[in-house]
């Protein structure tokens, strides 16, 4: 498979080269795989890239332990390149210390994570595809347009099995506040099983409104399998369309929600006089 | 976890909010009261409409409750996610016009994000039409009362907000 | 005593207003028994001297800390009755006032059992807002009592004249050799015609002899640092360098004429020249050229600018005249697309080139006017919107007048002042009211670096803007709080819990007024909060993803809180 041959080329120059001190990637290990930091050039013959392992939020912890001049190469697919854009911008991470090695993601990996995306900015190892539109996808459009009552019941069907392990947001890369809102009783209920549904996971998912890179870390982390990713599509194609803004894709260009309307969506806006929601087509 | 001065209000209060939302939610059940709202007024021009309502003596329904902000750009949209959770069926953020707001266009970035809420609130199925957003139009009192009177018509099409809770206990629509 | 009441509940009957329709004895009784109340009364017209007076003594009396008032609307009587308390020693902070009058009675009418169950709410929610809300912080900084101009053209001229006539001691900084600004490059003022010197001459006069005013010439701003009261400004005059103290900082850098790059076929045929050009011509001695037309609104009043930069019309009537005066015989034509003229005195001025023989031709965007020449210019084509007619213009000049476009990054200022600019680069100020502040307290703005302006007005504006700086540095000292533009205090100033905050800058990239700023605390990125810039309007709060940074007068759990109590 040359996309894990590339990959080891790649992660092997890095080191050879001096551009970084370590690799973070998928070593086998035994039956399966697990996240190793590769120091040696020799070691990284037991580098894979299968399966899907966002390692972002890993690269944050690692790089609080390691020494202040170690660069940290990581081998990034276009979602955790495009968190480690978010947690630069947002002071997480010293972008200086990071190395990014791309990887593509296969058709069949951007079909199931409905990636529109599944390319980093450069890309060392796979071909690159085409993006999904998740509105195309039959079981994703029930969750995102469709009859209202009927959504309604659709997810508080899904909602209704979470039993708060907290694992999206544990996995969430964007995910770094101590304390976080969500376990303060003042936001969201405790010792309420199934949880609050609205409460806990629409406070989570607009927190994350303009930042979500769509990587599924908390799909995929959900032991009940609930959609958490289909939370965001809306607001994720909402920001596109209206503000260009796509998180995670530019290093230097904040939320749009941070500014006035006369810087975005653009300077030449024409501000509306009054406004109210009754009025305009909501 | 060290937020001693937010846990300071744990005590007597704690206990009685979940008591009181699940209250909330059992007397929408039981006396079939008309929807309810919480409105956020900002102090420089929405407030002075409810005044002004108050003043000239508008009747307006009854099961509204004002909260004043300092500006609209203020209101977090958790506070607005959290009353929708307690039950309450409406929310209203109401602000100065976009050209006019005192604290220099603060009002620009509550628009924004609570269109962007809004697209949240659409996706679940709660509906974008349960969050009432008005800059500039509520400053005179009539104003107050027709966007005040409008809200509550749009609520009362709407099913009560703890269909949610029931949606949840009951194994109804499997998806 | 249970530690919990503190809360001394006084419900105002408000001359039967209130308690005709709410049921004010059961909301006492409900409130004798809520777990934070410690008494609660029912009196009457608070509002009046003398039941304010027996109020006070009733709260020093008890002992305990806070006092809910249910009554009528602050727009009312409520905020009287408010102040009353506090003069009499009672802290804003252990005060709530809920308005059940105009808030519930007077639109509940009907309803008295609805109207009381509201009432019940919404002093609960009060309760809630009263236990838990503190008085921000106030901190205090000395103020000196000298003030440095940046700018000397008429409106930095015109403001240390002012000031300096008030005793403030003035630095009067310019980059150029000499002062005066954009007036140096002119031939005469609009309207009134006067001689740039002859319009300088008071100011300069002062300037001069005023010990209180030290001119600085050829020297620019190399640094700004520190915040109101005491800014620390480091000049630069060729090698030599050296630091000065301010309380207050006036930007009067003015504007500079946009150069007709591409357009009309300027620089293409000799002959075309830009309005700034025909004034150095006009200077030097009388003009050779015979038939002049003069384009107005090049390059403004279009999608990439649309404004009107004000001094266009004014000045090219001036020249329209001049030239006409000159040489009698002279064909003077002016294409516009309107004449702008506000007042009387320009009215007169627009009439009186008329009357002198200058011709109006009125032409429209979408149809501008067409140059025709090989080397020389030679003809110009209109459209005439009047008459309908296609003109035909011979002509040996044509004079473009360009809009007054902001300084690019105003010479370092923008970065250095952190002011905000609007798209066009001109620097923004208060909405409501403040014409020459800008968003940092301290900053004042004046002359064409805020919108283009005629002299004369660059010159008010200077003068409002040394006022506003007298007021400033007048006093020994400027409290944060006292900072509001508005009468009375801000509302708050926001408090960040430095443990708490991830450094991710939300607040800081929200801020209106630019008030929060990253810094490292033990390696990690926190955010602090500078008080005087800050207003309190708590566009921060809402976008902290845990809350870290808060109003301490009306904090998440406040709100929370409120929410909880709102229905019951």
């Amino acid at each position: 498979m040359n996309i894990r041959e590339d990959a080891r080329r790649a992660a092997r120059k890095v080191l050879e080269q001096g551009k970084a001190q370590g690799v973070l990637g998928l070593r086998e290990a035994g039956d399966g795989v697990s996240p190793h930091l590769f120091e040696d050039p020799g070691d990284i013959d037991s580098l894979v890239v299968e399966p899907k392992w966002l390692l972002a939020k890993l690269a944050t912890g690692i790089l609080k332990d390691l020494p202040d001049d170690y660069r940290l190469a990581v081998m990034c697919r276009g979602c955790d390149e495009r968190a480690i854009v978010e947690l630069i911008k947002r002071n997480q991470l010293d972008g200086a210390k990071i190395h990014v090695i791309g990887l593509a993601c296969s058709q069949e990996q951007a079909r199931a994570c409905l990636c529109t995306r599944p390319y980093p900015s450069e890309v060392a190892a796979g071909d690159v595809v085409e993006g999904v539109d998740p509105f195309q996808d039959e079981r994703a459009r029930t969750f995102l347009e469709g009859d209202q009552r009927e959504r309604m019941i659709r997810w508080a069907t899904e909602l209704k099995r979470c039993v708060k392990c907290y694992g999206c947001r544990n996995s969430c890369p964007i995910c770094v506040c101590v304390p976080c809102k969500l376990e303060d009783d003042l936001w969201v209920g405790r010792g309420e099983i199934p949880a609050d549904l609205i409460s806990f996971h629409l406070i989570r998912a607009f927190h994350l409104s303009d930042t979500c890179v769509a990587c599924g870390a908390c799909q995929d982390a959900c032991p009940e399998n609930i959609p958490l990713m289909l939370l965001q599509i809306s607001m994720r194609a909402f920001l596109m369309q209206e503000y260009g803004y796509e998180a995670g894709t530019d290093r230097e260009r904040r939320s749009p929600m941070l500014s006035d309307l006369t810087k975005e969506p653009s300077p030449g806006y024409e501000i509306p006089g009054w406004v109210d929601s009754l009025k305009d087509s909501v | 976890m060290a937020r001693c001065w937010r846990n300071r209000f744990r005590d007597a209060w704690c206990d009685m909010s979940n008591r009181v939302s699940n209250e909330i939610k059992g007397n929408t059940k039981k006396t079939g009261r008309g929807p309810k709202a919480i409105i956020f007024a900002c102090r420089w021009c929405a407030l002075i409409g409810a005044d002004g309502a108050g003043k000239n003596r508008v009747q307006l329904p009854l099961n509204f409750r004002v909260i004043p902000v300092e500006c609209a750009a203020r209101v977090e949209p958790d506070s607005i996610i959290r009353a929708f959770s307690y039950g309450i069926d409406g929310v209203g953020v109401l602000g100065c016009h976009l050209g006019g707001c005192r604290y220099h266009n603060a009002n620009h970035r509550a628009l924004k994000r609570l269109d962007l809420l809004r697209k949240l609130l659409d996706t679940v199925g709660i509906g974008s039409g349960r969050l009432l957003t008005s800059f500039g139009t509520a400053h005179e009192y009539h104003q107050f009362a027709a966007i005040l009177n409008e809200f509550f018509q749009g609520l009362r099409e709407f099913p009560p907000i703890d269909e949610w809770a029931r949606a949840q206990m009951t194994d109804a629509g499997k998806g | 005593m249970d530690s919990k009441k503190t809360v001394i509940c006084v419900l105002c009957r408000c001359y039967g207003e209130i308690s005709d329709v709410i049921d004010l004895d059961s909301l006492k009784n409900m409130l004798t028994d809520h777990p934070l109340v410690s008494s609660a009364e029912i009196r009457d017209c608070l509002c009046l001297e003398a039941n304010l007076e027996g109020l006070s003594e009733t709260i020093r009396q008890s002992g305990t800390g806070k006092v809910l008032i249910a009554a009528c609307s602050p727009l009312a009587r409520g905020d009287p009755i408010l102040r009353g308390l506090e003069q009499r020693g009672i802290h804003p902070a252990d005060l709530e006032l809920v308005e059940i009058r105009e808030g519930c009675v007077w639109i509940h009418k009907d309803n008295p059992q609805g109207a009381t169950g509201k009432a019940w709410d919404l002093i609960n929610m009060g309760l809630a807002s009263l236990i838990r809300k503190e008085r921000s912080e106030d901190t205090t900084t000395l103020v000196r009592h000298e003030v440095v101009i940046v700018g000397a053209g008429p409106a930095g001229l015109a403001a240390a004249a002012s000031l300096g006539q008030l005793g403030v001691k003035v630095h009067l900084v310019e980059r150029g050799k000499r002062p005066g600004g954009m007036l140096n490059l002119i031939s005469k003022v609009a309207p009134d015609e006067t001689g740039p010197q002859e319009k300088l001459a008071p100011y300069l006069k002062a300037v001069d002899e005023n010990t209180n005013i030290t001119y600085y010439a050829s020297t620019h701003i190399a640094s700004v640092e520190g915040t109101v009261g005491d800014f620390a400004i480091s000049l630069q005059a060729g090698e030599t360098g050296h630091t000065i103290h301010a309380g207050a900082v006036i930007v009067a850098t003015g504007a500079q004429a946009l150069l007709p790059q591409g357009l009309y076929r300027y620089k293409e045929l000799k002959g075309v020249l830009s309005a700034i050009e025909l004034e150095r011509h006009l200077k030097a001695g009388p003009v050779q050229a015979r038939r002049i037309v003069f384009i107005q609104c090049v390059a403004a009043r279009d999608q990439a600018r649309p404004y009107c930069s004000a001094i266009c019309c004014p000045v090219s009537l001036k020249n329209a005249m001049a030239l006409r005066k000159e040489h009698p015989e002279a064909e003077v034509s002016i294409l516009h697309r309107d004449i702008i003229c506000p007042g009387s005195t320009l009215e007169h001025y627009y009439r009186r080139a008329m009357a002198k023989g200058v011709k109006f031709i009125r032409f429209e965007e979408q149809n501008p006017p067409v140059i025709e020449g090989e080397d020389q210019v030679s003809t110009v084509r209109v459209y005439d919107t009047a008459t309908g007619i296609m003109r035909e213009l011979d002509t040996d000049m044509v004079v473009l007048s360009t809009p007054l476009a902001a300084h690019k990054d105003a010479h370092g200022l923008v970065r250095m002042l952190a002011l905000t600019q609007d798209h066009l680069g001109f620097f923004e100020v208060q909405p409501l009211m403040h014409p020459v502040e800008t968003t940092v307290p301290g900053i004042f703005i004046c002359g064409s670096a805020r919108w283009p302006v005629l002299a004369d007005r660059a010159i008010t504006q200077g003068e409002a803007a040394a006022m506003k700086a007298f007021c400033l540095v007048s006093g020994q000292e400027i409290a944060a709080l006292g900072l509001s533009q508005f009468k009375g205090e801000k509302f708050a100033i926001a408090r960040v819990d430095q443990e708490a905050c991830t450094g991710c800058g939300n607040c800081v990239h929200i801020c209106p007024y630019d008030a929060c700023t990253l810094g490292l605390v033990d390696g990690a990125s926190k955010s602090t909060v500078d008080p005087m810039r800050c207003t309190g309007c708590g566009t921060c709060v809402a976008v902290c993803p845990n809350g870290s940074i808060q109003l301490p007068e009306q904090d998440a759990v406040v709100i929370g809180e409120m929410l909880a109590q709102s229905f019951s």
